[in-house]
């Protein structure tokens, strides 16, 4: 396939399901601006394949996919988020809860990442153990001791912050 | 504990942005990047074969009194934009008013204003030229913009010439 149509297409793509996917990865992500630099260099990956992406069943959950592993590779690339800042000073400011609601986002972003992506391709988007496995290249048993120690964590930060509430 | 999943997926549609960047600007903005790091390799593969110092020659640096008109028995028209690009993520490249220099490799510079949109068409012969420029409308001031890569100017002409002053 020629340039100009894959771009259309995934145009097309980027416009149906940006903001979605931005909204699922920020829950894994430490903020959303950093949500927002791997959805968009996701689907910049897209463009380079596809030929292979178009023929999938769900081309979302391979930009999603691609998404998450960026996010779990820019931990180990924290220089370059670093430098990234002080190219654009700091992120904008993410709209506050409500006060009367639980801080679910902050509840997360105690978790470590791996747990992080764990619980929202379980709980959000879903996905069976084995599919998150293989997402994320690990062990199904990974990921259900991930999935367990996160929803142990959770609670007991949920039940903490709501007594505070 | 209340659902998870009921409490997670209400939070993620409130993170979802509520704008988002075009998507040609992304494509735009990457090609960008991939020209500049190019052109980086390229001056680490000159240096490393001793020609740097020509391409530094090549360098005008602040315009002088050898600006004059273009020489050369085939003039030919080459089209363009003066743009300011960077900032926040997200931010489109802005077509800003200012002045372009077009320097020839014997040393010709040849000026150009460009209108507010920041559209520029300049007449010079065909030939490799380094190109930069500078915002405002001193045409004295130093150039702090500069086209990515060194032009080659065709005899057909050249249009599409992106001349990108950074936001720091």
């Amino acid at each position: 396939m020629s340039r100009k149509p894959a771009e259309d297409a995934v145009s097309e793509l980027y416009a149906s399901c940006y903001r979605r996917l931005v909204g699922v990865i920020t829950l894994a992500a430490p903020s959303r601006a950093e949500a927002e630099e791997c959805v968009q260099e996701a689907f910049l990956r897209v463009l380079s394949r596809w030929d292979h992406v178009s023929q999938l069943d769900s081309p979302e959950a391979w930009v999603r996919t691609v998404a998450f592993n960026l996010l779990s590779n820019r931990r180990r690339k924290a220089r370059n988020a670093i430098r990234a800042l002080l190219r654009h000073g700091p992120p904008p400011t993410e709209p506050p809860p409500s006060p009367n609601r639980v801080d679910l986002t902050h509840a997360m972003r105690r978790l470590p990442i791996g747990q992080r992506q764990a619980v929202v391709m379980h709980h959000v988007l879903g996905l069976s153990i084995e599919e998150i496995a293989r997402a994320l290249k690990v062990a199904p048993g990974t990921v259900k001791s991930r999935l367990s120690r996160a929803r142990t964590a959770l609670a007991a930060t949920l039940r903490e912050e709501t007594t505070h509430a | 504990m209340p659902d998870l999943s009921e409490l997670l997926t209400t939070e993620a549609i409130r993170l979802q942005p509520a704008h988002q960047p075009a998507f040609p600007d992304l494509v735009r903005a990457r090609r960008r990047q991939r020209t500049r790091l190019i052109a980086g390799v390229a001056l680490i593969a000159l240096a490393g074969a001793g020609g740097a110092t020509a391409f530094l020659e090549a360098d005008p640096g602040r315009p002088d009194d050898t600006v004059r008109a273009p020489a050369g028995p085939f003039p030919v028209t080459v089209t363009g934009l003066l743009q300011q690009v960077g900032g926040p993520q997200g931010t489109p490249p802005r077509g800003i008013p200012g002045t372009v220099w077009f320097r020839a490799d014997d040393g010709t510079i040849t000026p150009a204003p460009t209108a507010d949109s920041g559209r520029f068409t300049i007449t010079v012969a065909a030939g490799r030229y380094v190109v930069t420029g500078a915002p405002g409308g001193d045409p004295q001031q130093p150039p702090t913009c500069r086209a990515e890569t060194p032009l080659t100017v065709s005899t057909d002409g050249l249009t599409g010439v992106e001349v990108n002053c950074h936001i720091r």
